[in-house]
């Protein structure tokens, strides 16, 4: 009987399986996936509480922002390198540019929440999966979420993303000459259902690219 | 396995070298500081907790063990340790040549610092992960994509949800030693199964003990790990790197 695989819903690129030999040293979020498996894999065999491998980040213990915000770049960064191969190499660039300037420790309002992993996540998720060939304006919340903002004349869309694919959205677009507005809280997968009555894919494109 | 698709499924690809005797703390120390001109970001400790158990209570240790350091870009990675230097790319992979490059930059650093000790094993892993689009959350048939199978008993069973398999064998050239894990993996993608297919070619014997020789093997691993992977995979898989 040859195996089918009924697939789970992920929610997040900040995941991980439970755990399954040596191979070669990697350090990529699926090395660690796979390190995991075998590690347990290990001690299934050898029936010891043995060595156990962690990395510890070096700025860990050190409060000052500036060094928070450095390692949180990286970190957004090794995140990006997940999905990069999916991702369109100038918009790469342009978006660890966005990345730098967000994080910059000189321009770091003081009263602003750290961003976080799982809403960083959740942005580049949406971008994968909402495909839009325009490019967006990004921006920080003071919690801590990544904001992403399309607009074409007066019409815009601002997606808040919250973390483990929660997203919140406000749309406003001039259709058949009225203003409507639009706002809400879902999950990602959603958002193309409940966005649909606003038709916004017009805000999505203009032919720039964005995915690889 | 490399830029021939439009879009390659590496998610890392390691070059590894390990040496005997180790080195010492200090002089792992200076390799790290030196390294960190072309790895910026913050380095990371690598950890190593011993738990002693016995009559009494536990007893945890911590020792740092090595840095892994990260380029400005976040793709590049280097992990040094007392008796190891690893070189990874993360996505988007740019192809064998830039790579290799850049892991004989960093053996070179290391070996100026370091000096020459005996090689005692080489590996050169490749993590490929294959994202299978799937909108309708259908189950999917795994010999549509890969040309291994997960064997399971006609219990009429529902699908499986997971599956991770990890075998070592001789690759039967050259006296390497492959390791394939394979498995599912929670995709990050939305509506999108993902798949791991990770081949680690090693060789632990008869290492040649020069610049040349080394480099040479190493560049020897490049064609059995793209024979391995393409001997892996199924045509529809490939259309997946070009869509």
């Amino acid at each position: 009987m040859t195996a089918l695989l009924s697939v789970p819903r992920s929610r997040s690129i900040v995941e991980f399986p439970p755990g399954v030999a040596m191979p070669s040293f990697g350090r990529g979020a699926d090395s660690q996936i796979i390190a995991q498996r075998l590690k347990s894999m290990r001690t299934l065999m050898s029936g010891a509480v043995g060595n156990l491998a962690a990395i510890q980040d070096t700025t860990a213990t050190k409060p000052e922002i500036g060094e928070q915000l450095t390692a949180k770049l990286g970190s957004f960064k090794r995140l990006t390198a997940t999905v990069a191969m999916h991702l369109d190499a100038g918009w790469r660039a342009t978006l660890f540019s966005a990345l730098d300037r967000l994080l910059d420790p000189n321009d770091w309002d003081p009263e602003f929440r750290l961003p976080t992993e799982q809403s960083f996540s959740t942005f580049l998720r949406m971008i994968i999966y909402l495909h839009p060939t325009k490019r967006p304006g990004l921006g920080l919340s003071p919690n801590g979420h990544f904001l992403a903002a399309w607009s074409r004349a007066n019409d815009r869309i601002v997606i808040e993303c919250i973390g483990n694919d929660e997203v919140r959205w406000v749309l406003s677009r001039t259709l058949d000459g009225e203003r409507e507005s639009g706002a809400g809280k879902v999950l990602l997968h959603r958002m193309p259902d409940v966005t649909a009555a606003y038709d916004p894919e017009l805000l999505f494109q203009n032919g720039d690219k964005v995915l690889a | 396995m490399a830029t021939k698709y439009k879009r390659p499924p590496i998610t890392e690809a390691v070059v590894e070298i390990k040496i005997d005797p180790p080195i010492e703390s200090a002089l792992l120390d200076r390799v790290q500081a030196r390294l960190l001109e072309s790895y910026p970001l913050p380095p990371q400790r690598i950890m190593l907790t011993t738990v002693q158990v016995g009559d009494e209570a536990p007893k945890i240790q911590h020792e740092p063990q090595g840095y892994k350091l990260t380029a400005p870009d976040g793709a590049g990675l280097v992990t040094v340790a007392p008796n190891l230097i690893s070189t990874s790319r993360l996505a988007p992979y740019q192809g064998w040549e830039p790579f290799i490059a850049t892991a004989r930059a960093n053996w070179e650093v290391w070996k100026r610092l370091v000096g020459w000790r005996r090689i005692t094993r080489i590996g050169v892993r490749y993590i490929n992960r294959i994202d299978v689009p799937n909108p309708e959350d259908r189950s999917l048939e795994l010999g549509d994509y890969f040309k291994f199978s997960i064997q399971l008993p006609p219990l009429e069973l529902p699908p499986m949800t997971s599956f991770a398999a990890n075998c070592m064998l001789p690759l039967g050239k050259e006296q390497f030693t492959l390791i394939l894990n394979a498995g599912s993996v929670p995709s990050p993608l939305v509506k999108t199964a993902s798949f791991i297919l990770d081949v680690d070619i090693s060789r632990e014997a008869d290492l040649p003990q020069n610049d040349d020789g080394l480099w040479t093997l190493i560049g020897h691993i490049r064609e059995h790990k793209n024979f391995v992977f393409e001997g892996c995979i199924t045509d529809l898989t490939r259309e997946l790197f070009n869509l």
